[in-house]
């Protein structure tokens, strides 16, 4: 019993995290676009004033980074999902970019 | 259960609230347990921060889990009394004397940290390893222990000998397959661990810079690290906590204990000194079987050390620390819709006191502000015509005027 509940818990683990990881992969392979995705964060941390702790990576690709933005606070925090182009300097929501 | 049993339980549980309470009163809300609080992404994996967030909002968050992590690290006193279960009961007692009102138990229980959850799951593990129970037998479920544990802090990696020496000790006749489950068991974990962390790029390039930026102040810290190592055995526990570990040969302990040493020098602080305590304690119950004066007399200079050391403690602390509750008290009804900006560097309590979002000050985003709170001087908020100033000290508390 055991011993299926703790692979039971580490397919669940794996299940949640692999596909993050694909989906960061670009970050920790490529360079260029680990320059460009710092470079956009900080610039929209800059603009926004965002703190870093209420910013969480979600997924990189050649030509953007998708964020979650939540500022914590006391009570419900409202989320947002946000596409930060590298070579433009607004943010976009990820609905209105469909 | 027997009464004196349950008599003992419910006066530690009140030594526990005691605890808790001068937490809350004397030092309050550090920045450290605000963001835990409220679940805020940070270096820590997810498990206990996504419990301790479940009851965020409510008014007695706080001290409730206060409450919480005091009765944990006071109620593991329980695993301390078996370690020493063969030993006369003077010497029994005089363990968990030493464990009770050590310093680092005295000043962490009752705080929100990480530490004090992977102090009480590493004597934990301490206690399966040293119990001379048969524990062979449940090894899948140390595996779940060690995930759980895992996934609560990193720190908890520092105790990964004494888990492997738990999960291997108990059945030296063990065949090549169940070593290489018990290793599997052992190992698979961890993998985890590193991928969780790769799932979070922000606060792992954080967690680097961080060490990387230390390592230049090596000298210095491995001088803090030995005041952090006093303080971790309330001194006394620190000699004879090392001479048992030394004299006991079990080796996973000490290379736990010369981890924590080492995470101690390029990153700990003062709290850290709570990690060592379930080495030093095991190490005090192996030199009790030998000598067992040595165990007692540990117990009264502890017992009557530890006011002295705590007193330092506090005497040492700045005067209380703004009360970002109270600062924010003072602006009143606003408009709900706004976010509070705050100019200078402020901790996560700042957020956990704010009922609306928090940014960074700068001039550009007044028109979304509903106040603002300036730690240091906004010389550009005096020229701001439409905001008046409801506070100068000691901070400058703005908002907009009706």
């Amino acid at each position: 019993m055991q011993q299926w509940l703790f692979w039971i818990v580490v397919l669940v683990v794996l299940a949640v995290l692999l596909p993050r990881l694909w989906a960061l992969r670009l970050l920790y392979a490529d360079a260029d676009v680990r320059g460009k995705a710092r470079a956009a964060l900080e610039r929209t941390m800059e603009d926004s004033g965002w703190l870093p702790s209420d910013v969480l990576v979600r997924s990189v690709t050649h030509d953007r980074m998708r964020v979650d933005v939540r500022p914590h606070h006391r009570g419900t925090d409202a989320s947002s999902c946000l596409l930060l182009p590298f070579e433009q300097t607004k943010p976009i929501f990820c609905d209105s970019s469909r | 259960m027997n009464a004196r049993r349950t008599a003992a339980m419910l006066g530690l549980e009140l030594y526990a609230l005691m605890l808790a309470c001068a937490q809350h009163v004397l030092i309050g809300l550090r920045s450290e347990e605000a963001m835990h609080l409220l679940g805020i992404f940070s270096a820590h994996p997810p498990l206990a921060r996504f419990l301790l967030s479940l009851f965020d909002g409510w008014a007695y968050q706080e001290i409730f889990w206060r409450i919480v992590f005091a009765t944990l690290l006071v109620q593991a006193v329980w695993l301390v009394l078996d370690l020493s279960r063969d030993l006369a009961r003077s010497v029994r007692i005089s363990v968990a004397v030493t464990w009770l009102f050590s310093v680092p138990v005295v000043l962490q229980a009752g705080t929100v940290t990480m530490t004090s959850l992977t102090a009480v799951q590493g004597l934990l593990f301490v206690w399966l390893l040293l119990s001379g129970r048969d524990v062979a037998r449940y090894a899948w479920g140390i595996g779940l222990l060690w995930m759980a544990s895992l996934f609560t802090a990193y720190q908890a990696l520092l105790f990964a000998p004494v888990v492997w020496g738990a999960l291997r000790s108990q059945d030296p006749a063990a065949t090549p397959a169940q070593r290489r489950m018990r290793l599997g068991i052992w190992l698979v974990p961890m993998l985890l661990l590193g991928l969780f962390a790769l799932t979070h790029p922000l606060a792992l390039m954080d967690m680097v810079s961080q060490v990387t930026g230390r390592m230049d102040l090596l000298a210095d810290r491995s001088r803090d690290a030995g005041r952090i190592l006093l303080l971790g055995g309330s001194g006394i526990l620190s000699v004879t906590g090392i001479i048992g570990l030394l004299l006991a040969r079990r080796w996973v302990l000490l290379q736990s204990f010369l981890l924590i040493f080492a995470y101690i020098v390029v990153l700990g602080t003062d709290g850290d000194a709570l990690l060592l305590l379930p080495l030093l304690i095991a190490g005090l119950s192996t030199l009790a079987h030998s000598w067992r004066w040595v165990a007692i007399a540990t117990a009264v200079l502890v017992f009557v050390g530890s006011p002295v050391w705590c007193r330092s403690f506090f005497s040492s602390l700045p005067a209380r620390r703004m009360d970002p509750a109270s600062v924010l008290g003072v602006i009143g009804a606003t408009d709900r819709s706004g976010v509070l900006l705050i100019a200078g560097p402020f901790g996560y309590e700042w957020q956990y006191a704010s009922e609306l979002p928090v940014r960074r000050y700068a001039a550009r985003r007044l028109s979304e502000a509903a106040a603002v709170v300036c730690l240091q001087p906004c010389e550009e908020m005096e020229r701001q015509e439409r905001w008046e100033r409801i506070t100068k000290d000691p901070v400058e508390v703005w908002r907009p005027l009706r």
